[in-house]
């Protein structure tokens, strides 16, 4: 019975204990369960919410821009140049007091309080979340405001620590020369693409590619990975422009357009040699910092997009055709009759009368009869062949955007009188950089390059990307280039390019004064000129061209003589020393006070312009100089039979130019040398 | 009815039996994850500092990298001609055209020296009388110019020799 009852007693205590379990067990499950309920609801109805809500606070998500590539000069200077800048901006969907917020901001920025408060209440009014406060701050200045804005109450994963205050990164692209060569350069817009100039036409290279950083966060905001999505980087791109020898373009360039109250003016400094363009500028220019103030006007980059009739300039193609086929020799003479020609019934005259003279002298006076006379003897298709062969009615290939290929009839649609115009630069259109190569290609015995003015692409790390290879082409023969580039010389040694001449080298060019071209008298207008003068230094072993090209001068001589030699003249005398490239004729000192101190200079003091510690002022001596060679050591060697005349003018202290003396300086001629005389419309 | 099982071991006194080798290798099993635990804890926390310190360094690259870019500019725009100008300008160097009358244009052309006054780097200029005398002055070359050789090659030459050019010649004002 005991042993009954005390096993009873033990089924009770396990039962009861069983029991107390069970209770446990479902206590637990339904515990369990009910976070189990949670968590699928939390994890399934409101699983999008809670994600975004997550990420929010972990994940943040950053655009930003890469730096648009850099545009650098050959040797390495900054032309255009991006920076990262800093925006504070308000999300004012997130402010509460707009006030006191205004008031942070100007006291730091020193920005109006009231204009602030009332751009932070509009952008509330409408739940603007960018409203721009300061913009353009740099890294240091952005500091300096975040310590000034800190509110200790404010927790924020970025900075500012300032409730709806916040920064964003920009870039803004600057131009440190500002209008140094602008056309060249070009400009972006706000939005980082080019719209003009280099900045246009490499666009693509340039372009800096907006980059995504997803930025993780811990619980104090600080940033512990991040994933950036990989682009290429922009590129730079370096160009044959030389900064210092464009400063010496630009300088005397506008000054003579301002004086000569022209239309405009341009100029191109071109290393025929290689075909790069040292310097390229046009006149008015604009400064790319100041997009407000630009007008369209100056925009256009002139040298390569406007076409103009060329005229006396393009006796070059003329003569150099004819001499190419043999046709005439420097020496032979052409009889220009009473000075005028009829050619299909229209009469072109020569300002200069009538008479025999050599083709030497013809191209220094510029005669028309003679260029006509010469032209008639080439003919329609070699011309037109010839025309096509120095890149005259298509486009050089310059990598500067909207370039114009100039307009060069078909030979089936020329009139009678085409040729003839043709000869001497007229029914032709031309852009100054086509000019300039075919003078360069004269200068390059007769090897045509293309011009270029990108040397190279560089990559981000500053390897070169790549290199272009400019294209060659013989045009005419070496021995024709020479006898040319001596014809180009005596017009200024004697002709009508004078003032191009420069002490101490012998300058080769020519002088174009054409008549525009009126859209509104729908006829040639003898009031408006193009003045040119286009040549090479210097002229036995040409080194570098130069074109100068001056639209519309109003004010003094208008031809090319007058306005665009005297440029160039500045122009050469002072890159030419920069350029390395020595004085090739023999210089007479006027002034020399120290002679003790005034040695005997070496070419190298030739070059330096300063012996001892005298100035000199020197007369030029080019016009009537012994004739100096270089030796293949390319020390200056006076020809035997000149070197007594030579003595005989100069002392023995032989110091350099400054300028040629005002006695010695060409003539000046008040009658401008005219174009052709048209009687019918061309 | 049938005998419920009882899932514990139990001795003869009916009390459960404890397997010593059964508890050993339960703490084991608990320290191991304890320590894999702690470890992979350390890890995280290393991993987020390492996280934490390569972004402040990637950032601090990244201003240095703008900072440059901002040096490299600002060192443009002073080199700049304009700004050169202007810098000059301020010193009291003027225009050769602002300070020569024409007449004395004309004059030094026609080599009369008396307008001019001789200078140089190493003695400054000597005036007797107090009246206003124009000069030119003429910075010196740092080194010698060598041969123009073919092309445009001559060009970086002169670069690496980073010689001032002859032609930088200044005209000012001497009292």
């Amino acid at each position: 019975m005991k042993r009954a009852k005390r096993h009873s007693k033990k089924t009770n205590l396990r039962q009861q204990a069983f029991n107390r379990f069970m209770l446990i067990v479902a206590i637990l499950v339904i515990w369990i369960g009910g976070i189990g309920a949670r968590l699928v609801y939390l994890q399934v109805r409101q699983h999008d919410w809670l994600r975004d809500r997550a990420e929010k606070q972990r994940i943040d998500v950053r655009k930003s821009k890469l730096p648009r590539g850099t545009i650098f000069d050959r040797d390495g200077r900054v032309l255009a140049m991006s920076v990262s800048v800093k925006t504070l901006y308000a999300d004012a969907t997130e402010i509460d007091d707009t006030a006191a917020t205004a008031k942070a901001v100007a006291r730091l920025t020193g920005a109006d309080k009231n204009q602030l408060q009332r751009v932070l209440n509009e952008g509330k009014e409408s739940e603007r979340r960018f409203v721009p406060l300061v913009r353009g701050l740099d890294e240091e200045a952005a500091q300096r405001l975040n310590k000034g804005l800190e509110t200790l109450d404010v927790k924020k994963a970025d900075l500012p620590k300032y409730a709806g205050l916040h920064w964003r990164d920009e870039q803004t692209r600057s131009y440190p020369g500002e209008s140094l060569a602008a056309h060249v350069i070009g400009f972006s817009n706000a939005d980082g693409v080019g719209q003009a100039g280099i900045e246009q036409s490499q666009n693509d290279l340039l372009y800096g590619a907006v980059i995504k950083r997803v930025q993780e966060r811990d619980r104090l905001g600080r940033v512990y990975d991040e994933t950036i999505s990989e682009k290429e980087p922009p590129k730079d791109v370096v160009l044959t422009i030389k900064s210092s020898i464009q400063y010496k373009v630009e300088l005397p360039l506008a000054e003579a357009v301002r004086n000569a109250g022209a239309k405009s003016g341009m100029a191109i400094v071109l290393d025929h040699k290689t075909g790069e363009i040292l310097a390229l500028a046009n006149y008015p220019t604009f400064d790319p910092n100041q997009l407000k103030s630009i007008s369209n006007e100056n925009l256009t980059n002139r040298a390569v997009q406007n076409v103009y009739s060329p005229g006396s300039v393009f006796k070059l193609i003329t003569y150099g055709t004819a001499l190419e086929r043999n046709l005439i020799s420097p020496d032979g003479t052409i009889d220009k009759g009473n000075g005028t020609i009829d050619v299909a019934g229209h009469v072109f005259k020569d300002h200069g009368g009538g008479g025999t003279v050599t083709y030497t002298k013809a191209l220094a006076q510029s005669s028309n009869v003679s260029a006509i006379k010469t032209g008639l003897k080439v003919g329609k298709e070699n011309f037109y062949s010839s025309l096509q062969k120095f890149g005259f009615g298509k486009s050089t290939g310059i990598e500067l955007p909207a370039e114009t290929g100039g307009i060069v009839r078909n030979p089936a649609r020329w009139n009678g009188d085409s040729l003839a115009s043709m000869s001497i630069g007229y029914e032709i259109g031309v852009t100054a950089l086509q000019m300039a190569s075919a003078f360069a290609t004269i200068a390059n015995d007769g090897v045509r390059i293309q011009p270029r003015i990108i040397k190279e692409i560089r990559q981000f790390d500053e390897k070169i990307g790549s290199t272009t290879e400019p294209a060659r082409e013989q045009v005419v023969s070496a021995e024709s280039a020479r006898k040319l580039r001596q014809m180009l010389r005596e017009v200024v040694v004697s002709g009508t390019g004078k003032r191009a001449a420069v002490s101490g080298y012998s300058i080769a060019g020519k002088t174009g004064t054409a008549w525009k071209f009126d859209e509104k008298l729908k006829r040639v207008n003898s009031a408006k000129y193009m003045s040119s003068f286009i040549g090479f230094a210097p002229a036995d072993d040409p080194q570098v061209t130069i074109a100068v090209i001056i639209d519309e001068p109003k004010i003094g001589g208008r031809d090319g003589g007058m306005v665009a030699a005297p440029v160039f003249s500045k122009i050469a005398e002072d890159i030419l020393p920069e350029l390395n490239i020595r004085p090739d004729l023999a210089t007479e000192t006027l002034v020399a006070e120290n002679d003790e101190a005034a040695q005997e200079p070496t070419a190298d003091d030739l070059f330096t312009g300063l012996v001892g510690d005298e100035v000199a002022v020197e007369k030029n001596i080019a016009s009537d100089s012994p004739k100096v060679e270089r030796s293949e050591s390319k020390k200056l060697v006076v020809r035997p039979e000149k070197a007594e005349e030579a003595k005989g003018t100069s002392t023995p202290a032989k110091l350099t130019q400054v300028k040629p003396a005002a006695a010695d300086r060409p003539r000046v001629i008040n009658k401008p040398e005219k174009g052709p005389e048209v009687k019918r419309k061309t | 009815m049938k005998k419920r099982a009882h899932p514990i071991n139990s001795n003869e006194n009916g009390r459960a039996a404890i397997s010593w080798f059964n508890v050993l290798v339960m703490v084991v099993c608990v320290g191991l994850l304890a320590t894999g635990f702690f470890f992979a804890a350390r890890q995280h926390f290393t991993a987020m500092d390492l996280g934490i310190k390569n972004s402040k360094l990637r950032k601090q690259v990244d201003d240095m990298e703008t900072e440059k870019r901002r040096l490299l500019l600002s060192r443009e725009v002073v080199r700049s001609p304009g700004e050169v100008k202007r810098i000059a300008i301020r010193h009291g160097l003027r225009d050769a055209d602002e300070i020569f009358t024409p007449e004395q244009a004309n004059a030094i052309d026609n080599g009369d020296r008396s307008l001019v006054v001789k200078t140089s780097l190493a003695a400054p200029a000597k005036t007797n009388s107090n009246e206003e005398k124009a000069v030119k002055a003429f910075y010196p070359v740092s080194g010698k110019a060598k041969t123009s050789p073919a092309g445009m090659s001559h060009l970086d030459e002169t670069d690496k020799q980073k010689k001032v050019s002859s032609d930088l010649m200044a005209t000012t004002k001497i009292r």
